[in-house]
């Protein structure tokens, strides 16, 4: 009998079982595909820098003849566990001869270019399989984003010249670099073969040297170097090479919160379609109790249909959501190595068994509520079993001109407002989803970005030009920065453009407060041709005088010093003090820098370059004909409009993020749609006697539909309104944080009122009445002789 | 006096399980305005299929169905809604109601949705009260369609079918689910609606319920087979007389 009962409902009430079986696989779906990519997403850094054998500090360094070398102080070094030393060639624009028939000065370069073979057991380059990168003599392979720069692609060539010699390379693979990858990081690697790297080392170019060192102590470890004067290009730690993948991470931290905000969506559905389902059999319940069938008998008919529905629903689920999760991480692993979510089977597994222990779970607490009703109650009633509850909240009779479609879907709302209340949160969370990347990525193009660029918004433009001699990058001084720079000018000046041009000069300094055993190795700016007033404070004065410094705040926070203070910066040789006039935030170097006055006296020390060139036309009023005029007259030089030059440093385009802004839209949308196709069947399916009755008391198609399109389009507008409302706590909450991690933990997170607020919520309503509409179509199926079969 | 429904060779025939059923076959009637007409049968016969396909509820396989000249057949999904929220007027065995509406809105409902009347809702709620009270159920008005009485919904439900001053009704079955008491009450009220010009057309298993109609059809297999003439139920018609005229009519066809 149980198996025949089992079998009959499932049959008679194919349709609600069906949604129901639906429901179970689309929270299987999401709950196995958000946990396995906050998984991934979150070891992702972590199996990089593994991957890529990338040890806890990375140095590069020019060896100076007769100086001690770094590979000389860290033999015997108690301090340090291993460390390897590779060499590499420091590519500049004007080693490029031609590529893919352009001629080499068109060649665009973005921060620094290592021209390396593999190293063999550190720093390793991938393919784009995730094998070790093996090429064969006259080949090179490079990050996909470098071709992307160039506008070039596998197959294509590049020439260039070394010294004496000429090397012509086949571009065989786009490169994954777990170390380089990050898009904040300023350096790339080319990967050539260890062939064709011996050939350009015998020709005699100097070459950098490269340590991949592993310590016992790495805050230990850094400081002891800090102190030592190596002539140092670059040093990174781990956690910075991670860092570097911030905009993935950006990425990867929108798609954890919509993961999470999936799993609730996911959770509410189900207790929403399992009390659904279970109220609709009240009187069926009602009839089996009345007939003597005990309780527990009752509940196991529940519970054994439940378990079959969910065991189809979380296998179909479980497979299902290994696709969906690696279609969902495409959009970060372009850049970033990451798991293959099918190795992580396993949690899809856990998590699918998770659904189903929580469907009968829910099953089991929802058939409790039979024991407080009689089965009296549930035959008279037929409908909840609430008998003497009353329902109507309005009045038809009281409105004077509301339409009746329009009173129904408001009186149903009100009449069962707990039900509504899943759904509006449901819809809420699908525009929190939204809104919140959306306020992300208008921050991230925003002026205010900008300006925690240290970029002057005034400039008409930005100019990034590497600063040759001969062959190869050198390090310069103040000095030549500025001559580098009436250089442009004149060559400017020359074409009839006549402008002003300044910049901020990078150094690297050590600084200490009191004990020089605590000193810290900081990037230091000093304004090259301006005051650098454009740099906004957050407290304090620009430093003007030469004993004077700004420091970024997280400096002041981790040297614990205020402003009025004094810190010691050891400039060259020198050892000086310099008091601290204003503190600032800015993404340089992750918000940890200083800031010397354009006065400092720093005449000969080394700078390790130069910040964008930024231009200010005198003689012509700038528009983006001139820009478009002077890119065309001046193709040596990469030039960028405010938008552009910042994006060079995230690494991201205007169009990338409007891609993510436009997958999360997509994806938000199709749940949405879907989520409201199968609940407009629920409710047509629950409903098939009231909309019988209406459609036979002269009701038409299009009014029912009407009332059943306006009342989720009503529950819509309050979801969507609720979630805009919450958005805006939780700007602060979930958007600022991700800022703070780069460096500016006060930005102001930026908000496009009309398009978070009007034109996405609008986009929203507009997915959802669409899909409304389509489900209603399943009204005009209805046969008005259900009449009679209905309840 | 002028036919108001004429039903020609109507044919209804469902197809269950890839086998066909024909479960009407060539029917062929009329009712004329103001007329009420009983349709009797054994269980299977077509009965309730004639009823709510001749009121457009439902599409015909073949034939013709004229009301007022209108042939439904002919009409779009939107027209037959229209002629059944202006024209028609129904009351089912089960009394549905929308349950989250008091019985009051309910009643009201299609008026509100009416475009081709032009009562205010004033007009409107006054005629609800109206006929309320003409049922006897307006101290029920405010109360949900659960707070009642199974005769006080079916009145309800009459009411409900009388606000768009209907020329016709159709019942399936009105006292079906009803006590002896209730049962009478509610024949009264239809006699007494009738009586006022509202044509009726009514399904039922009942002979008392039959013989207080004008006429009686009889179908049986999906065909009409005979019909009786009772003439109007007058309030002091003799009713046992009519019972007995229709009784014997039945026991004839084999009922």
């Amino acid at each position: 009998m149980f198996y025949r009962i089992l079998m009959k409902d499932l049959k008679h009430k194919w349709g609600i079982n069906v949604i129901l079986f639906l429901f179970m696989t689309l929270a299987t779906v999401f709950v196995a595909s958000s946990v396995n990519n906050i998984l991934v997403i979150s070891n992702a850094t972590d199996y990089c820098m593994e991957k890529g054998s990338v040890g806890e500090v990375y140095v590069s360094t020019f060896e100076v003849e007769g100086e001690k070398t770094l590979g000389e102080w860290l033999k015997g070094n108690k301090l340090v566990k291993n460390y390897s030393k590779n060499e590499a060639f420091i590519l500049s624009s004007s080693n490029i001869e031609s590529f893919r028939g352009r001629d080499g000065s068109e060649y665009q370069i973005n921060g620094l270019i290592m021209l390396q073979n593999q190293w063999h057991d550190n720093m390793l380059i991938y393919d784009q399989e995730g094998k070790l990168a093996h090429l064969n003599d006259g080949e090179i392979g490079m990050q996909q984003k470098e071709l992307d720069r160039n506008g070039l692609k596998v197959g294509d060539t590049i020439c260039m010249k070394f010294g004496n010699i000429k090397k012509e390379f086949k571009i065989a693979l786009a490169i994954m670099d777990p170390a380089f990858g990050g898009d904040y990081v300023g350096t790339t690697r080319y990967l050539i073969s260890d062939h064709d790297l011996q050939d350009i080392k015998d020709t005699g170019m100097p070459m950098n040297y490269n340590y991949n060192i592993n310590t016992y102590d790495k805050d230990a470890f850094s400081k002891a170097m800090n102190k030592q004067a190596f002539s140092i290009i670059i040093s990174i730690d781990q956690d910075m090479f991670a860092f570097s993948y911030i905009v993935s991470m950006i990425t990867a931290g929108v798609l954890i919160i919509v993961g999470i905000c999936l799993i609730i969506i996911a959770f509410l559905i189900l207790r929403f379609t399992i009390v659904f389902t279970l109220q609709e059999d009240y009187k069926e319940i009602g009839i089996m109790k009345a007939i003597g069938v005990r309780n527990f008998m009752i509940k196991k008919i529940y519970l054994v249909k439940y378990l079959v529905l969910v065991c189809l629903g979380t296998i179909i689920g479980c497979f299902t959501s290994v696709p969906i999760s690696n279609w969902m991480l495409k959009s970060v692993s372009k850049t970033m190595m990451m798991e293959n979510a099918s190795v992580n089977f396993g949690i899809n597994v856990i998590c699918s068994l998770g659904v189903a222990l929580l469907v009968l779970l829910l099953c089991y607490l929802c058939t409790n509520k039979l024991r407080t009703f009689s089965a009296i109650e549930a035959i008279r009633s037929g409908q909840t079993g609430e008998r003497f509850k009353r329902n109507s909240v309005l009045f038809l009779h009281k409105r004077k001109s509301m339409p009746t479609p329009l009173f129904l879907a408001l009186n149903d709302i009100l009449s069962n407002i707990k039900r509504y209340v899943v759904l509006i949160l449901i819809f809420a969370i699908g525009t929190i989803v939204i809104i919140l990347p959306l306020n992300a990525i208008t921050s991230l193009k925003s002026d205010e970005m900008a300006r925690n660029f240290a970029l002057d918004l005034d400039a008409d433009f930005y100019l990034n030009e590497t600063v040759k001699d001969n062959d190869n990058v050198e390090v310069l001084d103040r000095k030549a920065l500025i001559q580098q720079m009436d250089t442009i000018k004149e060559d400017f000046k020359r074409k009839n453009y006549d402008m002003d041009i300044n910049s901020i000069g990078f150094y690297s300094f050590s600084y200490y407060v009191e004990d020089d055993d605590d000193s810290y190795q900081f990037m230091t700016f000093i304004p090259l041709n301006t005051d650098g007033s454009y740099i906004e404070l957050l407290d304090g004065t620009t430093p003007v005088n030469d004993n004077e410094i700004a420091l970024s705040e997280k400096v002041m926070q981790k040297m614990g010093v205020n402003i009025g203070d004094t810190i010691h910066v050891k400039i060259g040789d020198d050892d000086r003090k310099f008091i601290i006039t204003g503190s600032y935030q800015n993404y340089m170097q992750m918000g940890q820098s200083g800031f010397l006055s354009a006065n400092a006296n720093v005449d000969g020390v080394n700078s390790s370059g130069c910040w964008y060139y930024q231009c200010y036309l005198n003689n012509k009023d700038f528009n983006n004909t001139i820009l478009t005029q002077i890119r065309e007259e001046f193709p040596e030089y990469t030039i960028y409009d405010v938008q552009q030059a910042m994006e060079s440093q995230l690494g991201s385009t205007s169009s990338q993020l409007d891609n993510i802004k436009i997958m999360i839209v997509l994806l938000i949308s199709i749940i949405n749609m879907l989520i409201t196709i199968l609940m407009m069947k629920i409710f047509i399916m629950s409903e098939k006697s009231q909309i019988a009755v209406l459609r036979s008391i002269g009701y038409s198609l299009a009014a029912v539909r009407r009332w059943q399109i306006l009342r989720i389009g009503i529950v819509l507008a309050i979801g969507v309104f609720t979630g805009a409302i919450l958005s805006i706590p939780l700007n602060d909450i979930a958007v600022r944080p991700i800022f703070g991690m780069m460096g500016a933990t006060h930005m102001k997170i930026q908000v496009n009122a009309i398009e978070a607020y009007l034109v996405y919520p609008l986009v929203m309503l507009g997915v959802i009445l669409i899909a409304a509409f389509i489900g209603s179509r399943s009204i005009k199926k209805l046969n008005l002789m259900e009449i009679n079969n209905a309840e | 006096m002028s036919d108001q429904l004429r039903v020609r060779n109507l044919c209804k025939t469902y197809i269950i399980n890839k086998r066909q059923n024909n479960v009407l076959r060539n029917v062929n009637f009329e009712i004329e305005q103001g007329e009420m007409v009983a349709i009797m049968g054994p269980s299977g016969s077509g009965k309730t299929t004639l009823l709510y396909t001749v009121s457009g509820m439902d599409k015909v396989t073949a034939g013709n169905i004229e009301f007022f000249g209108k042939e439904l057949s002919g009409l779009s999904d939107n027209e037959v809604s229209n002629v059944r929220l202006n024209e028609m007027g129904f009351v089912f065995q089960q009394m549905y109601m929308l349950k989250n509406l008091s019985i009051y809105d309910n009643i009201i409902l299609p008026a509100y949705q009416s475009k081709e009347k032009t009562y205010t809702r004033k007009e409107i709620n006054g005629y609800a009260v109206e006929l309320m009270h003409k049922l006897g159920i307006t101290e029920v008005a405010d109360n949900d369609i659960n707070e009642v009485s199974g005769g006080q919904l079916q009145r309800a439900c009459i009411c409900r079918s009388l606000i768009n001053k209907p020329r016709i009704i159709f019942a399936d079955e009105p006292t079906g689910a009803l006590n002896q008491q209730s049962s009478s009450e509610v024949m009264k009220i239809l006699n007494q609606i009738n009586r006022e010009g509202t044509s009726i057309m009514l399904v039922t298993h009942d002979q008392k319920v039959a013989a207080k109609c004008e006429r009686i059809l009889y179908i049986e297999d999906g065909n009409i087979r005979d019909e009786i003439r009772l003439g109007k139920c007058g309030e002091s018609s003799d009713r046992r007389e009519r019972e007995k005229k229709l009784s014997t009519w039945l026991m004839d066809l084999g009922w």
